[in-house]
């Protein structure tokens, strides 16, 4: 038997969960403040009598931190991050880092995300918004103000992208202490996704092709392991 | 592979529920009041192979995690209380309210609904009646004899009476507003309704704390621009076909694995 077709098995396995990742990918091009994945591969080398084979694996998840395309609303508790970064919400798993804001004032008062999570102001406390505030706006820095007085002040934060763990619903949960520096708040304005159809479409094929490639070549081995059965095993 | 069909099954469905509110926002172009809709879309949880920074050794770590998403949903519908444009009709008993309150109704049923939807009319007996025949919560019967009928900015209600010489007061029109108008939901008929969402109403006279005054003789169009809709209806048509390409290429690269033997 051939050890090759392994190899060939170790990359369509590969390229199988790379379509799972651009799916997804693809799947929330409307998503706003999402945020692309890349899948990353590597090699898994082992020794088979003196002669190296090397496999294919997905070594890792980078979330792509290009900016998305800024998308006017006009409604001013839409918040768009510009600049690296994100804005921390209380979830009850503990705090997380978004950077969807599609805000809005629950019935209490709290300023809260799309899921009702409440926004983090300044210390993790909540921002409340008085029920009699006419207008509502929010600064370029965080700040949240009801005409002139200051209602409290998102918490902005910026962490190294390999270390932020996605979990679903736009959250990603930290698992680095943030880095210096801060994005810029864009009120009435919503960050729409940062997938790129075109490139979502390139990877697609490129990985169906591959996918195709690999396929290709465990046919051959097993050609290969059939004729070597025939032709030598049985009779002539 | 699997998975990827499903998740891109994920993506259609979410764009098909994203054209279904673009089709009501364009349906409603022409209605009074109406407040148009968004879709609002969140990742599903992700299938964790290694946590980013998971020790892979006694002082190293991995730098980038292993996580595979689920797809997208709609998380929720969100209503957009900005302003609509306001069109001069001229008749006297249709309302604009600029500002952000909302006309309290009378149902039959005895609850209380709430409307941005100002084109009001009389019934037989005289009161201030919506185009379904609901009465305004604030309760004002018009005279037979009344010649005109004169609403202020705050909200009073008078009426000239032929052989009066001053105005005869008829009493004043209250909004109400709520803490997040969003949390409203929609019953149809222009109505919305209180949940616990959206907070209680907080009744107001016209032009107290925000709450918008009254233009006699307008009415508030819809806030549904057309332009958004076509290209929210471009843009999602298309994410609808691209999710459809990856249901494609999984279902071939299946087909191949199944060739296989």
């Amino acid at each position: 038997m051939a050890n090759g077709i392994y190899v060939a098995l170790s990359g369509a396995v590969a390229q199988s969960q790379a379509l799972d990742v651009v799916s997804n990918n693809v799947a929330n091009a409307s998503t706003s403040g999402y945020r692309a994945v890349r899948v990353t591969f590597g090699e898994a080398l082992t020794k088979a009598k003196g002669m190296d084979q090397r496999f294919a694996v997905t070594q890792g998840t980078v979330v792509d931190a290009t900016q998305g395309t800024l998308v006017q609303t006009g409604n001013p508790l839409d918040v768009a991050l510009q600049g690296d970064g994100y804005f921390g919400v209380n979830a009850p798993q503990g705090v997380r880092w978004t950077r969807a804001g599609e805000l809005r004032v629950a019935a209490d008062g709290r300023l809260v995300n799309a899921d009702g999570l409440e926004v983090r102001g300044a210390g993790g406390k909540p921002i409340a918004v008085p029920p009699d505030a006419a207008e509502i706006t929010i600064g370029a820095d965080g700040a949240v103000s009801a005409g002139d007085t200051q209602l409290g002040k998102m918490e902005l934060a910026r962490f190294d992208p390999k270390s932020m763990a996605r979990e679903g619903a736009t959250l990603y949960r930290a698992t680095a202490a943030p880095v210096a520096g801060a994005p810029e708040v864009v009120a009435g304005a919503l960050e729409s996704s940062n997938i790129n159809v075109v490139r979502g479409m390139v990877d697609l094929i490129r990985v169906s092709r591959t996918f195709e490639a690999l396929h290709r070549a465990i046919e051959t081995y097993k050609e290969i392991d059939q004729r070597t059965a025939r032709e030598i095993g049985g009779p002539k | 592979m699997i998975r990827s069909l499903s998740t891109a099954a994920t993506g259609m469905e979410a764009q098909e529920k994203r054209l279904d509110v673009t089709a009501n926002n364009i349906a409603n172009v022409s209605t009074n009041g109406f407040k148009k809709n968004r879709a609002e879309f969140e990742d599903l949880m992700y299938q964790t192979y290694t946590t980013p920074g998971a020790a892979t050794g006694a002082n190293t770590r991995t730098p980038t995690g292993l996580q595979v998403g689920m797809g997208v949903r709609v998380v929720a519908t969100q209503r957009m209380h900005t302003q609509g444009d306001i069109q001069q009709t001229g008749n006297s008993l249709d309302l604009a309210i600029e500002g952000n309150g909302f006309f309290p109704i009378n149902l039959p049923s005895g609850e209380v609904a709430y409307t941005r939807d100002g084109a009001f009319k009389l019934d037989a007996e005289g009161k201030i009646v919506n185009a379904n025949g609901y009465a305004l919560a604030s309760d004002i019967t018009v005279p037979a004899n009344a010649q005109t009928v004169a609403i202020g900015a705050d909200g009073t209600v008078t009426a000239s009476v032929a052989g009066e010489k001053e105005p005869v007061s008829l009493g004043k029109i209250e909004l109400v507003t709520f803490a997040n108008p969003a949390g409203l939901v929609a019953r149809g008929k222009n109505l919305l309704q209180e949940t616990a969402s959206s907070g209680t109403p907080i009744q107001e006279a016209p032009g107290q704390n925000g709450i918008g005054t009254l233009a006699q003789g307008s009415l508030e169009g819809s806030n549904v621009k057309v332009v958004e809709e076509m290209i929210d209806l471009i843009s999602g048509q298309r994410a609808y076909e691209v999710n459809a390409r990856v249901v494609k290429a999984a279902d071939e690269m299946l087909q191949q694995s199944a060739n296989l033997r």
